[in-house]
C-alpha cells in the first residue's frame, strides 16, 4: 500500500510525459489528479490505520531493495509510514490533488498542458519520497528531485528570459543548501553509522557521542540545507523570483510543500537538536530574522505574488522560530494551517490573475470583489485566517508560536508579535487595494473582469473551509482540556509506553499561567485589529492607492482628515515601519544579502576569469608551472 | 589478458584489412571485437571461462590479471567499443586510427595490469604515443596539429620527470616489482623514528608527478584543456575517460604498494586534489566553448578521484569502477550529442540551441548526461560521487568538503547545458541522429542510478 | 682489474649527482628553448641521464632489471622521437615555424 501511495505519482508522471503527446487535454489534467488523490485516499487510510489501531506499530516501513552494503556501510532504498510523516503526506496530496484540479482550469489554454501535470506529478511523488523515506539518504534523493522539478516547473514558460534566470537562481541557491545538508548526511554518517532515522536517533538517546559540539556541528549544517530549501536568511532570494513560475505551482511548491521541507527535516530530527541549546537558538534568530524582514520588505510589494512571496518567507521565520524554541508541535501547526490559507491565497490570487487577464500589480486593480464574488469572500478568509482574526486557524497556530516564544524569551516574543503585526498590515493592504475601491486598470474594462470557473473555485472553497476550521487539529489546552492538542498528541504519544514517540525527547506545554496566555491572545489580538483598521481606513475609506502615499502629505488634506488620531498613528508608527520596510527592501535586500549572494557569483566568475589567463596557451609557460609544481612538491617533501 | 590478445590482433588485422580505406563497416569490426574483449574479460572475472595457458605466456611478476583486472579491461575496451559505434556515421575514419586506438587501448590493458614497473612505463607509452597521433589526425586542421604537438611534447617531457622518479625508486627500494618495492619503506616505517630515504621520497613524488600529469590534476593539467579542444572529438573522448581511468588504476596500485608510508604522501596529495578539484570547476565557469568546458569538468572529476588515491589499500576499487561507469557513460552521452549538433563547426554552447524542439529524445539524454556529471540523483554520476565521498569521508573529511564544494559549483556551468538546450530556440537545423544509443545510455544512467547496488552485484 | 670495479670504485652517491646534473641540464633546456628540434633533444638528454642512473644502480646492487629497463627507455625514446619528428614536420607544413612560442591558438 505505502509502495503505491508513494509510485502512483510516478506512474502518472511516466504516463503523462511519455503518452502526454497523444492524449486530449482534459485526460491528461485528470490523469494527474487522479493518481494523487488515489494517494491522499491511501495515505488517509494507512492514517486511520496508524492512529485508530493501537496493534500498529508506530511505523509501517517497507523496504523495496538494499541501496548499498559494503563492510558495514549499509543503506537501503525504503520508505517509513510514522505519524510525522503522515501528517506531511496528508498535506502534500490533500493540498495537491486541490491545485491538480485548479491547473486543469488554470492551464488550460498552455501548450505544454500535459507536460505541466508531468511534471507536477513527478513533484509530488519526489515530495513524499521526501517525507516517507526511512532514512536520511531517501530524504536527500527527495530533496534533490523536489528541487529540480521546482526548477523545471518555474522555468515551465521558458519564453520569458526572466524566467528563465529565476529558475537558475532556484537551482543554484538551494544547491548551497545540498552542500550544508550533504556535509551533515556525512557527519550523521561518521558519528552514528547509520543513515537510518531509528537507528540514529536511538544512538543520540543514548548518547553514544560524548560530546554535543558533534551535534551542534550536525544541527547547523542539516538548517543549512533548511535555508536553502525553506528560504531563510541568506538563501531566500530565490523563493520571491520563483514566483515567475505558473501560479499554481507558487500554490504547491512555493507555499504548502515544498519550502516546508526544511522544517519537516528540523522536526524529524528533533533528537539531534534536543540536544544542542546553540543550535536551536541560531534557528531561532535566523527565522525572526527572516521573519521580520521579509514582512518589511513585503509591506512595499505591489505585485500580488510577491506579497505572498515575502509573506510566505515570513512565516517560515515564524515556524523556525517556533523549532527554535523547541516547540515542534506548533511549528508542525503552523505548517499545516499556512499549507491551507497560504495555498488558498494563491489559488485567490491566481484566479484573481486569470480573471484580470494576467494582470499581476494591484495598482492596477481594485473593486474586483463585485466582479469576483467567490474569489473575493474566500481569499478574505485567507486573508483573515493569515492575519490571525480569532479563531481561525491561523490565530491558533501562530498563537501557540507566540505563546512558546514568550515562555522563552520575551524578545523574541515581542520582535515575532510585531512582525504577525506587520503581517495583517501588508495582508489588509493587498487585500483592500485589489478588492475593494475602484477599479484602476486601463487596458482592459471592468465588463471584462471575470470570475473563474468551478474548476477553479471550488478547491477556493475547499481550502476556505479548511481555513476556518483547520485549527481543530491542535487547540490550545486553555479551550479545555478534552478537545485540545490532538497533533500534539500525535507527536508525542508513545503507544502507552510500548514504543518511543516521534518526538525522542517529549515537548512540555510551555508554563505560563492561563491568564498570561489570555493576556498574549489579547495583545495578538489587539495587533490584529490595528493592522486592519489602519489598513482599511487608508486605503477603502480614504481610497488611497500605494503609489499615491507622497501626494498624501499636503498640510490641507492633514487638516481636512477627520480622523486625526489615525494620522497620529501614520507618522508615529505606521509611517516609521514602511520607511523601515524601504530601507529593508532597497538596502539590505538589495545590497546586503544579494550582494553577498551575488559577490560570491561574481567573485567565482572573477577566478574564473584569472585562471583563464593563466591558461594563455604558450607551452612555455605550461611547462614552466609544471617545473615550479614539481619544485614545491619535492621542497615540501625532502626539507 | 585475454582482452590484450583480443584487441590486438583484431587491430593487428584492421591495419592490414585494407590500408586507407574508409568503410565505416571497419569500426563496426573493431566495436565488435572490444566487445567481445570485455565480453571474455567479464567472463574470466566471474570465473566462467579462463585462460591459464595463455596467462601462463607473461611472467607473473610482470602483469597480472586478477578479478579486478579484468574488470577494469572489460570496463575499458566497453568504452571504446561505445566511442567507436556511436561516433561510426558522423566521420569515416580510416582503420589506421582505428587500430591506433586499439593498440593505444592494450597500453591501458598493461596500465592497470601491471606488476614490474617496465610493465607501468610501456603501458604509459603504448597508451600514449598512438594518442599524439590521434590528437593530431585532422591533418589539415591546425589546432588539432596544436593539440598534437603540445601533448607529444608535454608528454615526453613528464615520461622523463615520471623515469627519473622510477629510476630513484629502483635505487631507493632495490627493485622494480610491485610486490617488492613497498617492503623497504614499510619496514623503514616499522622502525619508529627512521626517516624516509630522499631517494624514495623523491622517487615517490616523481612518478607521482608523471601519473597526475596523465590524469590532469593540477598544476599538471595545464595539457588537458588545449589537447582536449583541439583533438577529434572521439579522442577527446578517449582521453577523458579511458586514460583517466587507466591512470588512476596505475597511480593506485602504484601507491597501494607504498600504502605503509602513507602518511608520507597523503598530505600533499590531498592538497593536490582539492587545488584540482576547486581549478577545475571554476576555471569550467567561464568558458565559451563547449569542449573547454568538459574539458575542466574532466579536471574536477580528477580532483575527485584523488580522494579515491588517499584510500589505497588495495580493497576499494570497486568505487573507481564504478565512478570510472558512470562519468564514461555520462561522458559518452555528452560528447555524442555535442558532436552531433556541432557539426558545422560551432564549437560554443550555441550549438545546442533549441535541442528540445529539434529532438525531444537528445533533450532528455543530455539532461540525464549533464546532470549525472552533476551528481544530482537519481542518476548513476550520484552514486559515484556517493560512494567515493563516503568512503573518502573516512580519510579526508575536510576534502570531501571541498569536494561537495566544487559540485556546487559545477552546477554553474552545467546549468548552461540546460539552457541552451531547453530555453533558447534553434539556431541551427543539425539533426541529432543516434537516438536509440542516447536512449540506451540515459536508460543505463538512470538505471545505475535507481539499483546501482543491484547491478553491481550482477556484474562486480 | 675489471671495468665493472672501475665503475664500482666510483661511489654511487657521485652517479646520483651526475645524472641529475644532466637532467636539470636538459630540463632546463626545455625551459628555455623554443625550437621544438631542440626541446625534443633536450628531452632525449633527460632520459639518457636516467638511463645512466638506471645503469649505475643496476650495476651496483648486482640486478640485471635496471639495464633491461634501460634498453625499453632508449626503443621507446626512439618510438616517441619518430612520432614526435613527425607531428613536427606536420606543424610545420602548416604554419612554416619550428617555433612553440608561436602555438596559442588554443587557450583560455
Amino acid at each position: 500500500m505505502l509502495t503505491l501511495m508513494i509510485f502512483l505519482p510516478l506512474l502518472g508522471f511516466l504516463v503523462n510525459g511519455i503518452f502526454g503527446k497523444f492524449l486530449p487535454k482534459a485526460i491528461s489534467g485528470w490523469l494527474g489528479t487522479a493518481a494523487v488523490l488515489g494517494s491522499f485516499v491511501i495515505a488517509l487510510m494507512s492514517f486511520m490505520d496508524l492512529t485508530g489501531d493501537t496493534t500498529i506499530p508506530e511505523r509501517i516501513y517497507t523496504k523495496l531493495f538494499t541501496f548499498l552494503h559494503v563492510g558495514n556501510f549499509h543503506v537501503d532504498f525504503a520508505f517509513q509510514f510514522d505519524r510525522l510523516s503522515a501528517v506531511m503526506t496528508l498535506i502534500i496530496t490533500g493540498i495537491g490533488t486541490l491545485i491538480h484540479l485548479y491547473s486543469i482550469a488554470y492551464m488550460h489554454e498552455d501548450e505544454g498542458f500535459y507536460k505541466f501535470f508531468a511534471y507536477l506529478n513527478l513533484f509530488i511523488f519526489n515530495m513524499l519520497v521526501l517525507v516517507l523515506g526511512s532514512n536520511y539518504l531517501m530524504l536527500f534523493f527527495g530533496w534533490e528531485g523536489v528541487g529540480l522539478c521546482s526548477y523545471l516547473l518555474i522555468g515551465f514558460w521558458y519564453k520569458n528570459a526572466d524566467y528563465g534566470k529565476a529558475a537558475r537562481k532556484a537551482f543554484v541557491m538551494n544547491r548551497i543548501g545540498d552542500l550544508g545538508l550533504l556535509l551533515g548526511l556525512f557527519l550523521i554518517y561518521d558519528t552514528y553509522g547509520s543513515f537510518e532515522y531509528q537507528e540514529v536517533f536511538r544512538s543520540v538517546f543514548a548518547g553514544s557521542v560524548e560530546s554535543n559540539a558533534v551535534n551542534t556541528a550536525i544541527a547547523l549544517l542539516l538548517f543549512i540545507g533548511a535555508m536553502g530549501k525553506s528560504a531563510q536568511i541568506p538563501l531566500y532570494t530565490w523563493l520571491p523570483d520563483a514566483m515567475a513560475g505558473p501560479t499554481p505551482v507558487s500554490a504547491l511548491i512555493h507555499a504548502a510543500t515544498m519550502v516546508t521541507a526544511g522544517i519537516y527535516l528540523v522536526i524529524r530530527s528533533e533528537a539531534i537538536y534536543a540536544l544542542s541549546p546553540l543550535a536551536r537558538e541560531v534557528v531561532m534568530w535566523i527565522g525572526l530574522a527572516t521573519s521580520l524582514m521579509a514582512a518589511l520588505i513585503g509591506l512595499k510589494q505591489n505585485d500580488i505574488k510577491k506579497v505572498l512571496a515575502y509573506s510566505t518567507v515570513s512565516q517560515l521565520g515564524l515556524m523556525f522560530i517556533a523549532l527554535g524554541c523547541g516547540a515542534y508541535t506548533a511549528a508542525l501547526f503552523h505548517v499545516i494551517t499556512h499549507a491551507f490559507f497560504k495555498a488558498l491565497l494563491f489559488l485567490g490570487s491566481g484566479s484573481v490573475i486569470h480573471g484580470m487577464h494576467h494582470e499581476q500589480d494591484i495598482r492596477h486593480m481594485g473593486g474586483l470583489r463585485k466582479k469576483m464574488p467567490i474569489t473575493y469572500l474566500t481569499f478574505l478568509i485567507g486573508t483573515l485566517a493569515i492575519t490571525g482574526f480569532p479563531f481561525l486557524s491561523g490565530f491558533f497556530s501562530k498563537d501557540e508560536i507566540l505563546v512558546s516564544a514568550f515562555a522563552h524569551n520575551k524578545l523574541v516574543f515581542g520582535l515575532a508579535l510585531i512582525g504577525a503585526g506587520i503581517t495583517g498590515f501588508y495582508m489588509f493592504r493587498m487585500f483592500f487595494v485589489t478588492f475593494h475601491g475602484t477599479y484602476r486598470n486601463t487596458h482592459h474594462s471592468f465588463d471584462k473582469v471575470h470570475e473563474s470557473p468551478w474548476l477553479m473555485t471550488l478547491p477556493l472553497l475547499v481550502l476556505a473551509v479548511l481555513s476556518v476550521i483547520g485549527g481543530v487539529v491542535n487547540l490550545p489546552h486553555y479551550l479545555g482540556e478534552g478537545i485540545s492538542g490532538i497533533l500534539h498528541h500525535t507527536l508525542n504519544y508513545d503507544g502507552g509506553g510500548k514504543f518511543s514517540p516521534i518526538l525522542i525527547y517529549p515537548e512540555h506545554a510551555p508554563e505560563i499561567e492561563h491568564t498570561t496566555e489570555w493576556l498574549l491572545l489579547g495583545m495578538a489580538v489587539s495587533v490584529f485589529v490595528i493592522a486592519f483598521l489602519h489598513t482599511r481606513n487608508k486605503y477603502v475609506v480614504q481610497g488611497a492607492v500605494p503609489e499615491a502615499d507622497s501626494a498624501q502629505t499636503g498640510m490641507g488634506k492633514v487638516l481636512a482628515n477627520k480622523f486625526y488620531v489615525d494620522e497620529a498613528y501614520d507618522t508615529a508608527f505606521v509611517s516609521s515601519l514602511e520607511a523601515a520596510g524601504e530601507v529593508v527592501g532597497n538596502y539590505v535586500d538589495d545590497k546586503a544579502v544579494k550582494g553577498l549572494v551575488d559577490g560570491v557569483g561574481s567573485g567565482s566568475n572573477g577566478i574564473s576569469r584569472l585562471l583563464s589567463k593563466i591558461q594563455n596557451g604558450n607551452i612555455e609557460y605550461y611547462l614552466v608551472y609544471m617545473v615550479i609544481g614539481v619544485a614545491l612538491l619535492l621542497a615540501f617533501n625532502l626539507f | 589478458m585475454i582482452a590484450l590478445f583480443v584487441t590486438f590482433f583484431s587491430a593487428a588485422v584492421l591495419l592490414f584489412l585494407g590500408l586507407n580505406k574508409r568503410e565505416s563497416s571497419y569500426s563496426l569490426f573493431a566495436a565488435l571485437a572490444l566487445f567481445v574483449s570485455a565480453g571474455l574479460s567479464w567472463a574470466c572475472s566471474a570465473n566462467l571461462v579462463s585462460f591459464h595457458g595463455l596467462e601462463s605466456w607473461v611472467p607473473a611478476n610482470m602483469m597480472q590479471f586478477g578479478k579486478e583486472q579484468h574488470l577494469f579491461a572489460a570496463l575499458l575496451a566497453f568504452i571504446v567499443g561505445f566511442i567507436l559505434l556511436m561516433f561510426r556515421k558522423n566521420e569515416v575514419i580510416g582503420n589506421d586510427q582505428l587500430g591506433l586506438m586499439m593498440f593505444s587501448l592494450c597500453g591501458a590493458y598493461m596500465m592497470v595490469s601491471y606488476q614490474h614497473l617496465v610493465m607501468l612505463f610501456l603501458g604509459i607509452e603504448v597508451l600514449s604515443i598512438p594518442l599524439f597521433v590521434l590528437a593530431g589526425a585532422n591533418k589539415s586542421n591546425l589546432a588539432s596539429n596544436e593539440a598534437s604537438l603540445k601533448y607529444f611534447l608535454m608528454g615526453a617531457f613528464s615520461t622523463g620527470i615520471f623515469l627519473l622518479g622510477t629510476a630513484f625508486i629502483y635505487g631507493g627500494t632495490g627493485s622494480l616489482e610491485l610486490e617488492m618495492m613497498g617492503i623497504k619503506p614499510s619496514f623503514m616505517h616499522a622502525m619508529q623514528g627512521m626517516p624516509l630515504p630522499v631517494l624514495i621520497n623523491a622517487g615517490i613524488v616523481l612518478m607521482s608527478v608523471g601519473l597526475l600529469f596523465k590524469v590532469a590534476a593540477a598544476p599538471f593539467h595545464f595539457w588537458a584543456p588545449d589537447v582536449y579542444e583541439g583533438s577529434p572529438n572521439r579522442t577527446t573522448l578517449y582521453m577523458a575517460t579511458v586514460v583517466k581511468i587507466a591512470a588512476f588504476v596505475a597511480f593506485y596500485r602504484f601507491l597501494s604498494t607504498f600504502g605503509g608510508i602513507a602518511d608520507a604522501w597523503k598530505g600533499w596529495m590531498s592538497v593536490l586534489g582539492a587545488i584540482t578539484i576547486l581549478w577545475g570547476n571554476l576555471a569550467a565557469l567561464n568558458q565559451a566553448s563547449v569542449k573547454r568546458t568538459l574539458a575542466f569538468s574532466s579536471i574536477a572529476h580528477a580532483g575527485y578521484l584523488v580522494m579515491f588515491l588517499l584510500m589505497a589499500d588495495g580493497t576499494n576499487t570497486w568505487i573507481l569502477w564504478f565512478y570510472g561507469l558512470a562519468y564514461a557513460m555520462a561522458s559518452l552521452l555528452v560528447f555524442s550529442i555535442a558532436n552531433q549538433v556541432s557539426f558545422q563547426g560551432e564549437r560554443g554552447f550555441a550549438a545546442f540551441d533549441g535541442l528540445s524542439k529539434k529532438s525531444p529524445v537528445a533533450a532528455i539524454a543530455l539532461a540525464v548526461g549533464v546532470l549525472s556529471m552533476a551528481g544530482i540523483p537519481v542518476s548513476a554520476g550520484f552514486n559515484a560521487k556517493f560512494y567515493l565521498f563516503s568512503f573518502a569521508w573516512q580519510h579526508m573529511p575536510w576534502l570531501v568538503g571541498v569536494g561537495l564544494l566544487g559540485s556546487a559549483i559545477s552546477v554553474g556551468y552545467y546549468f548552461k547545458f540546460f539552457k541552451h538546450a531547453f530555453m533558447n530556440q534553434p539556431s541551427n537545423d543539425n539533426p541529432v541522429v543516434d537516438r536509440g544509443w542516447l536512449m540506451l545510455l540515459g536508460g543505463l544512467i538512470l538505471l545505475l542510478g535507481a539499483l546501482p547496488w543491484a547491478v553491481l552485484n550482477v556484474i562486480y | 682489474m675489471s671495468i665493472l670495479s672501475v665503475f664500482n670504485q666510483v661511489e654511487i652517491s657521485h652517479y646520483i649527482y651526475l645524472s641529475t646534473v644532466l637532467f636539470s641540464i636538459g630540463l632546463f633546456g626545455v625551459l628555455f628553448r623554443r625550437n621544438a628540434i631542440i626541446l625534443l633533444m633536450c628531452i632525449e638528454l633527460m632520459l639518457n641521464a636516467v638511463n645512466l642512473l638506471f645503469t649505475a644502480f643496476s650495476s651496483y646492487m648486482g640486478d640485471a632489471d635496471g639495464q633491461i629497463f634501460v634498453f625499453f627507455i632508449m626503443v621507446v625514446a626512439a618510438a616517441e622521437a619518430a612520432v614526435g619528428l613527425a607531428i613536427l614536420v606536420l606543424v610545420y607544413r602548416n604554419t612554416r615555424k619550428t617555433d612553440v612560442s608561436f602555438l596559442d591558438q588554443l587557450k583560455g
